[in-house]
C-alpha cells in the first residue's frame, strides 16, 4: 500500500497547501537526511497527510486513553 | 499423461487433500515436493513470485517426512506439505531480505517463530517470496528483486505486500504461503489473486523473528487456496510465544473440527454506509458491490441472518496510517541516516513518519481507541461482519494513480487498528477478468467464526477452484 493515500476518501477539510519553506523548516526541525531534489517530491506525499492529521486533530475525544486493548469481550474483566 | 499433467495433479491438490494421501501413503512428500519445483521452474519465470529457491534443504527435509511417515510416525496435516514463506520471515542460514537492500545480505542464526512451528508440524519450505520493500509500497522495478505478477493477469498488480505470497499459492506453486498484514497485506493479494488469505487477531499468532513494519499492528497469517486449508494452517502457528510478548494464553481451538457447512443462526452485520456505497466513496466499482451483495445472498441461503449496520468511525482509519509510519520511522531511523541510498521508493513513505509528532501518535492511537470501541460494542449483536475485500479489482502496473491504489486499503485497516481477525475469500470475477474478494470479520479470537464462514460459503460455490491460465 501506499501509507499516506489512506484518507483519500475521508471527509477532508479545505486547509491551504503548506509553503515549501515552511516545508523545509519542518524537514530541517526533523533532522532528516534528504536532499534539495527530494524536498517537493516529499512535500507531495506529505500534503495528504497533513489533512489526515488535522482531521484527527479535531475530533472531540473527551478522555479517550491512548491505550488499546485487544482482548475478547469478557476476556478482558 | 506427460509429466506436466503428473505435476498438475498434485499440485493442484489442496492441504487438506494432500495429507489426507500422504497419511495414507498414496503420494509421498519426494513426489509432492518435485512436482511444485518443477512447477516453479515452467512459470516462475514469467511470476517472479520466489526470490529464494530452497531446493536442497526442501528435498532432505521431504526425505526425511517420507521416512517418518513409511515408518509411521505422522505428524499431522501439514506433515510432508510444500509451504513457501514471505521474505521477511526469518529464516535459520537462509538470507531474509524483506525485499530490500539494507537487508540484502541477511542471514538470520535462527528461525521466526512461525517458521518454526511450520517445520516442527513437517511442512517442507519450498523457498522465500516476494513483496513489496519492507511491506509498504507497492512493488516497483527500483526494488531488490523483481516485482511479483498476478497470475490472472500479468499487467496488473497482485497486491501488496505479500505479493509473492498471492501469486505463488493462486499459480499453485505452492500448497499455502505465510503472508504478514499491516494495513491489509494479506487480504488484499488474497482479493487480487483468488485465493483465501485470513489476518489473526492481533496477539493469537507469533510475530518473532518477522521482519517488522510496525509492531503494534503487523499480524502474520496464511494464505491459501481454500478456508479449510487455512484453519490447517492456522492451527500450526497460532498460540502464544514466550519470546513475543504480544501474543495472548488464549485457547486454541481445533480449527479444522469446528468448520460449518451451514450457516444457522448466525448474524452477519453488513456495513453499507463506508463498505457498499457508491454514491459516497469515489473509487467503488459498482460490479464489486453486486458481487459482494449475490455472495450475501449465499450466505442467506446458507442459514445466516443479515443486519445492516452502521461504523461512522471508520472515516478515521487513517489513524492507522500515522501509527504505521511513526513506528516505521523508529525502526528505520538510523538506516535513513546513514544508509538512504540503500533504500528504494519506500524510504519517502518512511520519512512521512520522521514528520510525525508523539502528539500526532498519540492522538491516532486514542482514535483507534475509539475505532476499536465502536467494533467491539457492534460485535455483541452480530457474529461476522462481511465487505467487499477492496474497492476494486488488482489495478495495473502502469497505474500511475498511487493515490487511488492506497486508499483501497481503507476497507482492510480498520480490523488491524481494532485487532479483529479478518479474511478475504474468493466471491467471483470482475467483467474484466480479474478476481473479487469477500472480506470476513470476526470477533476477537474467533477465528474460528471466520474460518466457519467462509468454509460454508466454499463448500456452496466453485469460486476458489478457479484457476488462472498460465499458459504465458
Amino acid at each position: 500500500m501506499v501509507a499516506s493515500d489512506l484518507g483519500y476518501n475521508m471527509n477532508g477539510n479545505d486547509i491551504p497547501p503548506l509553503d515549501i519553506e515552511d516545508f523545509r523548516s519542518l524537514v530541517q526541525d526533523a533532522d532528516l537526511n534528504i536532499s534539495e531534489e527530494d524536498l517537493p517530491k516529499l512535500l507531495k506525499a506529505y500534503e495528504p497527510l497533513k489533512r489526515q492529521l488535522q482531521a484527527l486533530h479535531e475530533l472531540q475525544l473527551e478522555d479517550t486513553p491512548s491505550a488499546t486493548r485487544f482482548f475478547p469481550k469478557g476476556v478482558e474483566d | 499423461m506427460n509429466r506436466h499433467d503428473d505435476d498438475d495433479d498434485l499440485c493442484f491438490l489442496t492441504i487438506k487433500e494432500a495429507a489426507t494421501m500422504l497419511k495414507t501413503k498414496t503420494v509421498s512428500p519426494v513426489e509432492l515436493t518435485e512436482a511444485f519445483f518443477r512447477r516453479i521452474e515452467r512459470y516462475d519465470n514469467h511470476l517472479h513470485s520466489y526470490v529464494t529457491l530452497l531446493k536442497d534443504s526442501a528435498m532432505k527435509s521431504a526425505l526425511i517426512s517420507e521416512k517418518e511417515i513409511m515408518d509411521g510416525d505422522y505428524k499431522g496435516p501439514l506433515h510432508g506439505i510444500p509451504i513457501a514463506v514471505k521474505d521477511l520471515y526469518s529464516t535459520k542460514g537462509i538470507r531474509t531480505t524483506a525485499q530490500s537492500r539494507i537487508l540484502e545480505h541477511n542471514i538470520p542464526k535462527f528461525d521466526s517463530t512461525v517458521v518454526q512451528n511450520l517445520k516442527n508440524a513437517g511442512a517442507i519450505i519450498l523457498g522465500k517470496l516476494a513483496m513489496s520493500e519492507f511491506a509498504l509500497g507497492r512493488g516497483d522495478e527500483r526494488e531488490l528483486f523483481p516485482s511479483a505478477k498476478n497470475p490472472w493477469n500479468l499487467d496488473h498488480m497482485p497486491g501488496s505486500s505479500s505479493s509473492g505470497s498471492g501469486a505463488a499459492t493462486s499459480a499453485e506453486l505452492c500448497m499455502g504461503s505465510l503472508g504478514s498484514d499491516t494495513a491489509g497485506s494479506i487480504r488484499a493479494p488474497a482479493s487480487f489473486c483468488n485465493i483465501t488469505g485470513i489476518k489473526p487477531s492481533f496477539g493469537r499468532v507469533s510475530n518473532y523473528g518477522v521482519v517488522p513494519l510496525a509492531w503494534t499492528l503487523d499480524s502474520c497469517g496464511p494464505m491459501t487456496r481454500t478456508a479449510e486449508d487455512a484453519a490447517l494452517m492456522l492451527q500450526v502457528i497460532a498460540g502464544q510465544d514466550s519470546k513475543d510478548p504480544s501474543t495472548l494464553n488464549m485457547p486454541v481451538p481445533n480449527y479444522a473440527e469446528t468448520l460449518r457447512t451451514e450457516l444457522n443462526g448466525l448474524k452477519i452485520g453488513v456495513p453499507r454506509d463506508f463498505f457498499f456505497n457508491l454514491d459516497k466513496t469515489l473509487d467503488l466499482d459498482k460490479e464489486i458491490v453486486e458481487t459482494v451483495d449475490k455472495a450475501l445472498e449465499t450466505l442467506i441461503d446458507l442459514g445466516a441472518q443479515i443486519k445492516e449496520v452502521d461504523l461512522p468511525s471508520l472515516e478515521y482509519t487513517s489513524a492507522n496510517t500515522v501509527i504505521m509510519l511513526s513506528e516505521a520511522y523508529a525502526f528505520h531511523e538510523n538506516n535513513l541516516r546513514t544508509k538512504p541510498e540503500d533504500y528504494g521508493p519506500v524510504r519517502r513513505q518512511f520519512l512521512l513518519g520522521g514528520l510525525l509528532s508523539a502528539s500526532d501518535y498519540i492522538q491516532a492511537q486514542r482514535v483507534r481507541n475509539i475505532i476499536s470501541q465502536e467494533l467491539s460494542d457492534l460485535m455483541k449483536d452480530v457474529d461476522v461482519l462481511v465487505t467487499p475485500s477492496f474497492p476494486f479489482t488488482a489495478p495495473r502496473f502502469d497505474d500511475r494513480n498511487q493515490a487511488r491504489y492506497g486508499a483501497g486499503f481503507r476497507f482492510l485497516a480498520p480490523f488491524n487498528l481494532s485487532g479483529l481477525p479478518a479474511m478475504s475469500v474468493p466471491c467471483g470475477f470482475h467483467s474484466n477478468g480479474l478476481p473479487i474478494g469477500m472480506q470476513i470479520v470476526g470477533n476477537s479470537f474467533r477465528e474460528d467464526v471466520v474460518l466457519s464462514v467462509g468454509h460454508a460459503y466454499q463448500n456452496a460455490t466453485s469460486w476458489h477452484k478457479q484457476k488462472p491460465d498460465l499458459d504465458f
